[in-house]
């Protein structure tokens, strides 16, 4: 296929799009319908304020319990405190950076940079927190230490959260490998 | 579904009908003949139908099958009429329309689809006429999507602008980047595809 023949092609392609219906424009006018970029960026915001939430939530729930020794309670609830704390500051940020693209004033070169760049901070966040995650978690059992329920419990959980974090893990490597090279 | 064909031309003739829209919406409001909702409504539907094919065209660049291209379409017309309150047309509405097209494309990094290119195009809402079918049509879109997609968001903006015969400054302005560096890309862009036309 020849230069001209490309350009003769995306010339026909203009033609051949079906053009938005009175519908679709009656639809758009009745609900207010949100863009991926901002659902995203709704999705940041929600995830900041629950990180908040369980960090405040872990403070209440885990020092006062008596199911861990006393010696460790309080580093437990600080290592929750901080895991959920650093969660919610992270998730604010790309929030924030996210909700910052502007698509009616800013350049292609720009949104395109900015866009590839929290991506790519979302992806080294996560690699981030997984290992902290297992930290904390190991923490538990090891504090943990005879009671059988607390360890079932957490090891059930983990195995849930491991599967379903394994498959999410997988796909935002293989989007990373992209970004990077 | 009915279908409503739209002709891509940009002559003086379609600048004169947009600003002739908006004197007329101008003059119903100060009459109170239309809400200033109205108004926007209107001139949000005269841009749509005025760039509806290059709306559809940028998306069907960007998309990787049917599905992705109607959420990327339904996004740039909530992104148009989100800021058509705001556009004052101190830019011309091409360039605004191109801006917030290419950008809204641009920002939206979805899960790429592993299913090959042609599986892809079929779903995408395209009207293939049967007497077009002769003439290798779906072939050549099949080719041309195939090359867009291989490049990367920032050429495939350079590209779809140059392929609808906009000028380097055009697209300087949109893509934000200087005139020579937009012609080196290209001429990186042709080389390739010629290139690869050779293999083929």
């Amino acid at each position: 296929m020849t230069q001209e023949q490309i350009r003769e092609t995306w010339q026909e392609a203009a033609s051949r799009f079906y053009a938005p219906t009175p519908d679709e424009f009656e639809a758009m006018y009745r609900r207010n319908k949100e863009t991926a970029l901002e659902q995203l960026a709704r999705k940041y915001k929600r995830f900041s304020r629950l990180g908040l939430i369980m960090g405040i939530m872990c403070c209440c729930y885990m020092l006062p319990n008596m199911v861990f020794p006393e010696h460790l309670r309080i580093w437990i609830t600080l290592s929750f405190c901080t895991y959920f704390l650093i969660c919610s500051a992270m998730d604010y940020w790309l929030y924030k950076g996210v909700s910052a693209i502007d698509c009616f004033t800013m350049t292609v070169s720009d949104v395109a940079e900015k866009a590839m760049y929290y991506k790519r901070k979302h992806l080294q966040f996560i690699a981030m927190l997984l290992p902290m995650a297992f930290a904390v978690i190991g923490l538990i059992i090891y504090a943990g230490g005879g009671n059988k329920y607390l360890i079932a419990g957490v090891l059930f959980g983990a195995l849930v959260g491991g599967c379903i974090g394994y498959r999410q893990y997988l796909d935002f490597m293989g989007e990373y490998k992209k970004l990077a090279s | 579904m009915p279908v409503i064909m739209v002709t891509e031309d940009y002559p003086m003739q379609a600048r004169i009908e947009w600003w002739l829209r908006r004197v007329w919406m101008s003059l119903s409001v100060a009459v109170g003949d239309v809400t200033d909702r109205q108004v926007l409504q209107r001139r949000f539907e005269a841009v749509i139908t005025q760039h509806s094919a290059l709306i559809s065209r940028i998306c069907f660049s960007y998309a990787t099958d049917g599905e992705e291209y109607k959420d990327l379409r339904q996004d740039v017309l909530i992104n148009i009429w989100k800021g058509i309150a705001t556009f004052r047309g101190d830019a011309s509405s091409l360039t605004w329309v191109y801006r917030v097209t290419l950008n809204t494309c641009v920002s939206t990094v979805r899960k790429r689809s592993s299913r090959p290119a042609t599986e892809r195009l079929d779903t995408m809402p395209i009207d293939f006429p049967e007497e077009r079918e002769e003439e290798g049509l779906r072939e050549r879109f099949e080719i041309l999507h195939r090359l867009i997609s291989e490049l990367s968001p920032i050429d495939k903006a350079i590209v779809t602008m140059w392929l609808d015969e906009r000028s380097y400054d055009e697209i300087a302005e949109v893509v934000g980047m200087s005139k020579n560096n937009i012609g080196l890309r290209l001429y990186r862009i042709r080389e390739r595809w010629r290139k690869q036309s050779k293999i083929s």
